[in-house]
């Protein structure tokens, strides 16, 4: 049955989340990793970067 | 986990990638041993990074174990931190194939695709593929159809009058998988002397896009049809109508 796509760019109503749009500069971060090592976030002007945020690992 | 399948892809091509969760560290250790996981899993338990970047859920209520959690998406950044691209889906098990983020907002040449499929019927010469040859469940693919038109020739966008046939993709139904809207290229106004009429036409190569969504938990074939009417400046050809068919691997998310 056809079943029609998410609207994937679009707001999903007022909650919405907010946060760096397109163009704009994303936050610096420092986080632990799964070694507990200190893992930083800092553009470097070399290098892209991917960033995604998961609900939790437990999936 | 799909990620860590194109993960050299992405190194590759000097990208970085962070995966931020709400889990503690215990947690993440746990599951990068599962899943053999090497890019770093980042562990932001009182959600600080997650509230930075602004995307907190806060339809969780107070007390519930829920309530730090981020909405999931992602961010694609330039080199100078900049956005690039972001998404978000209302349903947490649909995500962004990694594999459409390299090629489309990364682009990034050697993503590894599913099978290319040509056909030729001059004066055109189409050429199909997906952007994995695999798919999981909830994932995004892109579909990306070249379109190769002989010179002097060309076919038609829209808007267009009655009587002529637009440039259309269409895809066959199939129980589980939705299929996004096709993104057409801008068509250009052409003239037609003769007929004292302009027309939305292409010319060279254009390239077509849409999405596909999986929800299913096995394979199947993706069956796309192309309609068209190639005209020169002398004659139209009847429309004619090319098929393709692109297969998919299915891949259990727990691999």
């Amino acid at each position: 049955m056809a079943e029609k796509l998410p609207n994937m760019g679009d707001p999903t109503g007022e909650d919405f989340p907010k946060g760096p749009e397109v163009g704009e500069q994303v936050p610096e971060f420092t986080l632990p990793d799964q070694r507990g090592n200190p893992v930083s976030y800092k553009p470097d002007g070399r290098r892209k970067a991917l960033i995604l945020f998961h609900r939790s690992a437990s999936w | 986990m799909e990620l860590q399948d194109h993960l050299d892809g992405f190194e590759r091509n000097g990208i970085q990638v962070y995966a931020i969760s709400y889990d503690p560290v215990e947690t993440l250790a746990k599951f990068a041993e599962r899943f053999h996981i090497t890019y770093p899993l980042l562990s932001d338990p009182d959600s600080a990074t997650i509230r930075k970047f602004g995307i907190l859920n806060a339809n969780m209520p107070e007390g519930h174990p829920w309530r730090g959690v981020p909405y999931p998406g992602t961010f694609m950044v330039d080199e100078q931190g900049r956005v690039i691209e972001r998404s978000f889906y209302a349903n947490h098990a649909v995500r962004d194939s990694v594999a459409r983020m390299l090629q489309e907002t990364f682009r990034v040449a050697d993503a590894q695709r599913g099978e290319v499929q040509t056909v030729k019927a001059s004066p055109l010469s189409v050429t199909a593929y997906l952007s994995s040859g695999t798919v999981r469940g909830g994932q995004v693919l892109t579909f990306t159809v070249e379109v190769e038109i002989e010179q002097g020739w060309h076919i038609y966008g829209r808007p267009l009058p009655e009587g002529y046939v637009p440039t259309t993709l269409t895809f066959e139904e199939v129980e589980g998988v939705a299929f996004g809207e096709v993104d057409y290229p801008a068509p250009r106004p052409y003239r037609f002397e003769a007929l004292g009429e302009t027309l939305h036409a292409y010319e060279g190569r254009i390239v077509l896009k849409a999405s596909v969504l999986n929800r299913r938990r096995e394979g199947f074939v993706v069956k796309a049809h192309l309609r068209y009417q190639a005209c020169d400046d002398r004659e139209c050809l009847p429309p004619q109508e090319m098929g393709v068919e692109l297969p998919l691997k299915y891949l259990d998310n727990v691999k």
